[in-house]
């Protein structure tokens, strides 16, 4: 359908990426796709406002004589459509009740790690010379130390917990937004409209947050939506490993790493929160791509 | 502009004492200027010690080819380009040796209107936001004061109160270049510098827009400094001309002098090289045709002595050993000067006529 859908309209998909992977996902979607992925993502934030709406059963429940059970079967609790965990948990109500802290963490650090990267990327495209280079190493510094490494020592030392998970994760994507606001400023900076700015008699302050910040914004909600993907996928393997999110708080990543053990008597505790995590990142992406060639195509 | 916001404003961010220090020489005056560049090919002089100056009300047309230092001279003045030397005085004060807070402060006694009308424009503000936002900077007026301020400046250029909440690529070329002006002269400001404001537009917008500077320089009393190649345009704006050449101002006078009798012989060729339909003055002109030949030398390696001499036709030795001072012509307002060694002969030579009606008439 949404073949068809994108060469009838003829509008939309990908004017920029035709080829590769992502360019033929995205031309592969129609306008009528697109509507899809939003009604996806829209779901996701439903389902971590008012889980109880979504989740058939309580998530805490134990029963043990619904031991593993495999999707589609029911117990006396009635129908788990995804099955139930070594204690008889729902698996469909745990992932819904997952949603909630996987969004929380992957958009919180996510925006924080967006703030420092906009901030760094500002001042160094901006001002160039040695506080561009004194920013820009600090970045490369950073990328080039293994952060999930470092993240693991940290979360060992100090203890895993959601708070510090909220320092950790920004540091690893707070260097991408720098990177790409700082083009963008260095762009901008060259434009007629930032030296009439100064002609006018504007502030360093009022150009940086008031030219050239609404002009990277487009670009930075775009990255921010495809790194939001990135994050929720770190979080969950500091999860899986055991440093990140613990118990009795459960995201996506925790249920794949307390599946694992039993992954070969019941395969659907690991595989399916395994593809909504895959798939969410996948629409992340793909929505993130497609609004930036379509900014692309318009700008 | 309301009157009430413009007094207030002065009186905060003003220069010291404006009323004793603008005096007989004007709101602008510019001494000794010199911009250099660092180029990956070595330092040029764009502009070398360039003096001039503007009084209220007064425009001073600034011609000269591309890459003459005329935009350099431009963004000098504005305060924009780091000068080497020499001073820019905004009624009296010397913006050169201003702290940045002090200069911000000053800057809506002085704008700029620019070349590209739609680089000028921030693409993501409305045409609205954009021209109110020296007043909201300069913290002039409240809100209610500042958009009547902006809607009497879109009134003056002639912007039609629909395009207030577009976005600038919405709008025409013409259009743009009227919310630029617009921006530049809302905080109602003495000196209005202009950088080929025109030059990018269509031809049949160009009149539009020069008649918009036209009306409102007289209406707000402007200091104008009007930059432009085309020769037609800046004379039918100015009072004075200043004809610049690799980065030197060789000539400069009243408008109808320098028209009429061009001493310098690059301001002869210029004048020349204007192509006319105008018979009579073709034919006039034709004893005394030099178009200007060859291309501009690099200002990486600038001709020793007269920097024209390379393309003028009565260049010689003492050309190439001193360069020419600046030199009055004796006349009666005694504003027509020039650097030239050989100006009187030139002018016995090429039979340089006083006055004709015929180069009289506005273009």
């Amino acid at each position: 359908m949404g073949v068809t859908v994108a060469k009838r309209t003829g509008e939309g998909p990908a004017r920029t990426s035709e080829h590769g992977v992502w360019g033929r996902l995205i031309s592969m979607l129609g306008s009528r796709g697109w509507m899809l992925l939003v009604l996806f993502l829209l779901l996701l934030v439903a389902a971590s406002i008012v889980p109880d709406v979504f989740a058939p059963h309580d998530h805490e429940a134990q029963n043990l004589r619904a031991r593993l059970l495999g999707p589609g079967e029911s117990s006396s609790e009635g129908l788990h459509l995804l099955g139930t965990d070594s204690l008889g948990r729902d698996l469909f109500s745990r992932m819904v009740i997952g949603t909630r802290l996987t969004m929380f963490i992957a958009v919180t650090a996510t925006l924080i790690g967006a703030a420092i990267g906009v901030l760094f990327g500002l001042l160094g495209g901006y001002f160039g010379g040695r506080t561009d280079r004194l920013l820009m190493r600090l970045g490369e510094a950073q990328t080039a130390m293994p952060m999930f490494l470092v993240a693991i020592l940290l979360l060992s030392l100090l203890g895993p917990s959601v708070g510090i998970l909220l320092v950790v994760l920004p540091c690893l994507v707070w260097p991408i937004f720098a990177r790409v606001v700082r083009a963008e400023a260095l762009r901008l900076r060259e434009e007629t409209f930032v030296e009439a700015s100064i002609a006018t008699g504007c502030s360093t302050s009022t150009i940086l947050g008031r030219h050239l910040l609404p002009n990277v914004a487009p670009r930075i909600l775009v990255l921010c939506v495809v790194e939001i993907g990135h994050v929720m996928l770190a979080e969950a393997g500091l999860s899986f490993l055991g440093v990140g999110v613990q118990p009795p708080d459960t995201t996506w990543g925790l249920l794949i790493s307390e599946g694992r053990p039993l992954l070969a008597v019941a395969w659907w505790l690991t595989i399916l929160p395994g593809v909504l995590l895959g798939i969410t990142v996948l629409v992340l992406n793909l929505l993130g791509r497609y609004w930036e060639s379509r900014s692309g195509a318009a700008g | 502009m309301s009157d009430a916001v413009v007094v207030g404003s002065t009186l905060d961010t003003g220069s010291p004492e404006p009323e004793e220090a603008a005096g007989p020489r004007g709101v602008l005056e510019v001494n000794d200027v010199m911009v250099e560049f660092d180029t990956d090919a070595g330092r040029i002089t764009a502009v070398d010690g360039v003096s001039l100056h503007l009084a209220t009300g007064e425009t001073l047309g600034l011609v000269g080819e591309s890459g003459c230092g005329k935009s350099t001279l431009a963004r000098a003045i504005m305060q924009l380009v780091p000068m080497q030397r020499g001073s820019v005085r905004l009624e009296g004060t010397d913006l050169g040796t201003l702290p940045r807070r002090e200069l911000r402060r000053m800057r809506h006694r002085i704008q700029m209107v620019f070349q590209d009308p739609r680089g000028s424009l921030d693409p993501r503000m409305s045409v609205s936001t954009i021209i109110g936002e020296p007043l909201r900077v300069h913290g002039i007026g409240d809100r209610t004061s500042r958009a009547r301020a902006v809607a009497e400046a879109m009134e003056l250029v002639g912007l039609p109160t629909a395009v207030s909440d577009r976005l600038p690529s919405e709008l025409s070329g013409g259009q743009q270049q009227r919310v630029g002006i617009a921006r530049a002269i809302v905080t109602d400001p003495a000196v209005l510098v202009c950088d080929e404001p025109v030059s990018a537009l269509d031809v049949s917008i160009q009149a539009q827009i020069i008649n918009v500077l036209d009306e409102l320089r007289d209406e707000l009393d402007l200091a104008m400094l009007f930059i432009a190649h085309d020769l037609s345009v800046v004379r039918h704006l100015s009072d004075r001309v200043a004809v610049m050449y690799l980065g030197q101002i060789v000539e400069t006078g009243t408008a109808s002098e320098v028209f009429t009798e061009p001493r310098h012989p690059y301001t002869q060729g210029l004048i020349t090289s204007v192509p006319r339909a105008d018979a009579e003055s073709a034919t006039r002109l034709q004893t005394a045709r030099r178009l200007v030949l060859g291309e501009l030398p690099s200002l990486l390696d600038p001709p020793s002595g007269c920097r024209y001499r390379t393309r003028c036709p009565y260049a010689d030795d003492e050309c190439a050993a001193t360069e020419p001072p600046p030199e009055a012509v004796d006349h009666t307002d005694g504003l027509h000067s020039l650097r030239c060694h050989h100006w009187r002969d030139i002018a016995v030579r090429s039979g340089a006529q006083p006055s004709s009606n015929s180069q009289e008439q506005a273009p």
